[in-house]
């Protein structure tokens, strides 16, 4: 979707401002945000998070920061795949009920699920539609629902910089419709192509994108 | 500037509710902001554009936030701050400053009627060759200035076709500036949906958008 989220290219957006010897967590309560969305085993396909934080209205979503996106929308899932009511998130007590957890993380498994992440790449056979080298447009394409083609690169031209190899297919797998594996790409693109005249000559972006959001060019 | 007030082709910005039987105002403050809007403007201190650009330059996560005419009274503030019209002191306090000058507006009584009837027209009756005629076939330009524009992004690049000449007007991106008014024609382009949207939108809709000259290339 067309969302805020989606800021390449914005303007007035405030300056960024990076910290010498940043911390993992700043607070006590992001760590334990962190470590709730690890341990919820959730029933909702790889991805889908992301999509729920999109899904915040735009006020709300440039309002809070990242782990409190995490938790409102851990929480939102959660109500959505009924795994907790919002009674039991109002008063902080659960409710019996018969339906168990499809799993309990034990804190003996963390070290080894922390450090296997959840990977994106998936060891199939995908023909590669590109080859590095080969120039590409990426498609003018505006879903309604998730995906990592960012508005500032529709249409534009690029070139295939490098073959990522074979990963599930963000726009249908988050909604479920399938991982549809394919080759992702780093595409080399030129500022001016993608900004006009007035970007600099020599600077270029690299994009990661899917065969699903390239065409030849 | 490539602003969260850019908000065509934007999804999941929350339904549009109309209004049956709208009021020009829905608050007595709402009246207030637009008639203190109006006479701080009769000062000439900026223009138009300028009070749209400062507007656009209101912090994204209050923008969404604030109503629109509670926009347009932060914007006027930052106008006033900025050209010494009031101070901070003033405003904190509510009152004048005792050493702050006292003079007759620029706007009174009287000339409020005339001024709300004539509006403030961006039209200009200045000779000026039309780089375009109807018909042809244009492209937006790739710009992505970081003042005032009114070319939106989702316009830029693609190809379209002048459908009607509507005359002479202010530049906005550098009269809002104060770079001058560089008078020019402004065309309204027929844009098919799909040349912005890709083949998902529909092949019989246009969207027509009014583009000055300068925002235009041969296609």
């Amino acid at each position: 979707m067309n969302g805020i989220h989606d800021m390449g290219g914005m303007h007035g957006m405030g300056p960024i401002n990076p910290e010498k010897k940043e911390p993992v967590f700043h607070t006590v309560w992001e760590g334990r945000a962190f470590a709730l969305s690890m341990a919820v085993d959730g029933d909702w396909p790889y991805g889908a998070d992301r999509y729920q934080i999109e899904l915040m209205p735009p006020e709300k979503y440039l309002r809070q920061s990242y782990y409190e996106k995490w938790v409102t929308t851990l929480v939102e899932l959660m109500v959505k795949t009924r795994m907790v009511t919002s009674a039991e998130i109002a008063s902080g007590k659960a409710i019996e009920r018969k339906t168990k957890a499809r799993h309990v993380l034990t804190a003996a498994e963390v070290p080894s699920v922390i450090a296997a992440g959840d990977p994106a790449s998936r060891n199939v056979p995908a023909t590669p539609h590109f080859r590095a080298g080969q120039q590409v447009r990426a498609r003018n394409m505006n879903p309604v629902g998730h995906t990592r083609l960012p508005r500032y690169a529709r249409g534009k031209i690029g070139r295939i910089e490098r073959d990522h190899g074979v990963f599930e297919f963000p726009d249908t797998s988050v909604n479920g419709f399938g991982e549809k594996p394919q080759h992702v790409y780093s595409v080399r693109f030129a500022a001016r192509e993608l900004w006009g005249e007035q970007a600099a000559l020599q600077d270029s972006v690299y994009v990661d994108l899917w065969d699903d959001y390239l065409e030849p060019a | 500037m490539n602003g969260v007030h850019d908000l065509g082709g934007m999804q999941d910005m929350g339904p549009v509710q109309t209004e049956k039987n709208e009021p020009v105002f829905h608050e007595p403050w709402q009246g207030r902001a637009y008639a203190v809007t109006r006479a701080m403007g009769a000062w000439r201190k900026w223009n138009l554009d300028a009070s749209r650009f400062q507007r656009e330059q209101i912090a994204p996560v209050d923008y969404f936030r604030m109503s629109y005419y509670e926009r347009w009274i932060v914007a006027l503030v930052e106008l006033m701050l900025k050209n010494r019209m009031v101070t901070p002191a003033e405003l904190e306090s509510g009152k004048p400053d005792p050493g702050s000058a006292k003079q007759t507006p620029p706007l009174t009584a009287e000339k409020v009627q005339i001024l709300i009837a004539k509006g403030v027209p961006a039209s200009r009756d200045v000779a000026v060759t039309a780089r375009f005629h109807s018909g042809e076939r244009v492209r937006a330009r790739n710009i992505n200035p970081v003042g005032h524009t009114r070319l939106p992004r989702y316009a830029r690049g693609k190809i379209g076709t002048i459908h009607q000449d509507h005359g002479v007007f202010v530049f906005p991106d550098t009269n809002a500036l104060f770079f001058g008014e560089k008078p020019q024609h402004v065309y309204s382009v027929r844009f098919a949906v799909r040349e912005l949207w890709g083949e998902q939108a529909a092949l019989q809709d246009s969207v027509y958008i009014d583009l000055w000259d300068d925002y235009l290339e041969p296609a």
